[in-house]
């Protein structure tokens, strides 16, 4: 089986304190740790699962600078065959576009099955995944949470709200966003990262695509976002810190 | 001026909730830029009366029918959305976000190369601008969008569940019935439903919810908030990298693809709050937050905070309880 997976490298922001730079068009970045997008890591375990199942290849993709190269070599260290990454001359802000671009280098290979994350964790958009799958005119399933082969198409359970499930059948190839928490996620060796240091990667320049659409979407400014209450913080040493929580909880008919 | 056309989704033969935040979105949108609201109803001839509760409440209902549409199937609904608004002009299509809107939405966007824009939690005039307001970085940031010439094109959108209010309005709904044909080779089969298991304990219940997050660190932590949860005759839940890290069953998960609490105290132990887990538990009488992040988004719901490592301040409580 011959699997893409399309991965992006996002800084870490749910555990860092995050700043807004003085023309508020974007978050401070310098001192935040970059790694693969939380949901694409998924997608990538997923690969590799199937790739042990049913043989064959993963290719990776991202469309970044040079950072990226980071996730692509974590991605070989993990079993990924090859990397290719789409150089971001410039920023993109538009999702349709950045889709467009992904299925211009993607309709030239060889592929049975293309996984993605469901979400990313900086903008959230979760347009690009599905958005790639109807430029390529592929069938194409959201919030994979279980995911088995038989002969030309997979059976899928996905993830609906209230913790529904709804299982269906799709026909390969196909596109498929993976949810969180699919699969317990592997780590790399230090053996294998080594290895994966001197692996090539694919360098496509934007400019060598052609791609016509323009950018229907700009950021006018970031804020950081009004508190919906007018919380109390309990401020102190660890022994004020904790009287004062037993006081509350007292007060309120808790304890 | 834009046709508002609001897209219902329905399941087992309700409407889903967040069509009616989409709604609350499109009477926000009317009060500032006029325009008359529709609803867009794709369904079969037996489960039609399911929609009752939306007449005069907007100015027109579309009801598309189909025998296959009685349930959603992804390419099925994409067909009959394509065919109905590629002979509409300017429009602004509204979806409220669920797990099936992030199949449609895009896959619409792509199929009519219109602009689209997701989870949207607010709006603005700005000039002769319109700001489309929603959360980036997990809730930590909010951006003000905008989309060129808005006005002149057609527009799509997702509403992030909760964030408009839907309030019932007496207007004569016009009633426009058509049968509609769907002649497409299907990929995609959808083969049923089912509910994830519940376990011994049904969290949605328990008058003291304590929910776990990312901040616990290791699972080697459990125990310490278990004693926690014995003590205070609460029970034990989770934000999603709680349950995807394996810390707790998936029946455990507070949040819009898992459960929503109202609990007495809510007491929320290194959760960050995507508003993913914030529509799970912001309505609980009493939220307590620690967490060691001071911009957390978890501290605008919560009614008061501890900006401190729960590894150091919950051993420090379990002595004093």
């Amino acid at each position: 089986m011959k699997i893409i997976v399309c991965i992006k490298s996002c800084p870490e922001t749910a555990e860092s304190d995050i700043k807004l730079t003085p023309d508020k068009k974007d978050i401070i970045r310098e001192k935040l740790v970059y790694t693969i997008n939380e949901a694409d890591n998924y997608a990538l375990e997923t690969a590799l699962v199937f790739k042990e199942k049913y043989g064959g290849e993963i290719t990776l993709i991202t469309f970044g600078d040079k950072k990226s190269d980071e996730i692509l070599r974590m991605g070989f260290a993990k079993g990924a065959d090859y990397g290719i990454r789409i150089e971001e001359e410039k920023e993109i802000k538009d999702p349709l576009l950045i889709a467009q671009i992904l299925a211009s280098v993607i309709k030239n290979l060889s592929f049975d099955l293309i996984l993605t994350g469901v979400t990313s964790s900086d903008n959230n958009y979760g347009i690009t995944n599905i958005a790639l799958a109807r430029y390529l005119n592929l069938p194409f399933t959201t919030l994979v949470k279980k995911v088995e082969k038989e002969d030309n198409f997979l059976l899928i359970e996905r993830e609906l709200e209230g913790g529904l499930i709804e299982k269906r059948k799709i026909k390969l190839p196909s596109l498929l966003t993976i949810q969180t928490g699919i699969y317990p996620l592997r780590y790399a060796s230090i053996l294998a990262i080594k290895r994966a240091t001197s692996k090539e990667i694919k360098l496509i320049k934007l400019s060598e695509l052609n791609w016509e659409m323009k950018e229907n979407i700009s950021l006018k400014e970031y804020f950081i976002p009004k508190s919906e209450r007018e919380t109390v913080f309990i401020k102190g040493s660890e022994d004020e810190i904790t009287d004062n929580l037993i006081k509350i909880l007292k007060e309120k008919g808790i304890l | 001026m834009k046709e508002i056309i609001v897209f219902i989704e329905h399941r087992f033969s309700e409407i889903l909730s967040n069509s009616y935040d989409a709604l609350g979105f499109a009477y926000e949108w009317q009060k500032l830029y006029g325009g008359e609201i529709s609803c867009l109803v794709l369904t079969s001839e037996g489960k039609k009366d399911i929609f009752n509760n939306l007449k005069d409440t907007v100015n027109k209902i579309y009801l598309l029918k189909n025998n296959l549409l009685e349930n959603y199937h992804p390419e099925l609904y994409l067909k009959a959305l394509k065919d109905f608004l590629k002979e509409k002009n300017n429009y602004l299509f509204i979806f409220g976000q669920t797990g099936n809107t992030y199949e449609l939405a895009p896959s619409l966007a792509v199929e009519l190369s219109v602009p689209i824009l997701t989870d949207i939690n607010g709006i603005e005039k700005d000039n002769n601008q319109i700001n489309f307001i929603r959360y980036f970085y997990g809730g930590k940031v909010s951006g003000k969008i905008n989309i060129a010439d808005f006005d002149k094109k057609p527009l799509i959108l997702t509403i992030q569940t909760g964030s408009f209010k839907f309030e019932k309005k007496e207007i004569n709904s016009e009633i426009m019935e058509k049968e509609i044909s769907l002649d497409i080779e299907k990929n995609i089969e959808i083969l049923e439903y089912k509910k994830e298991e519940t376990g011994e304990v049904d969290i949605t219940k328990a008058d003291i919810v304590i929910g776990i997050g990312r901040g616990l660190r290791d699972k080697k932590n459990l125990p310490m908030v278990e004693e926690l949860a014995k003590k205070l005759k609460g029970v034990l839940a989770g934000s999603r990298p709680a349950i995807d890290a394996g810390w707790l069953s998936k029946d455990r998960q507070i949040g819009s693809s898992g459960k929503t609490v109202k609990p007495k105290l809510y007491l929320a132990l290194g959760i960050s709050g995507a508003f993913q887990h914030i529509v799970g538990m912001k309505n609980s009488d009493l939220i307590i937050a620690i967490n060691k992040d001071p911009n957390a988004p978890i501290f605008s719901v919560s009614h008061y905070g501890i900006v401190e490592d729960l590894i150091k301040v919950v051993p420090a409580f379990l002595k004093k309880l």
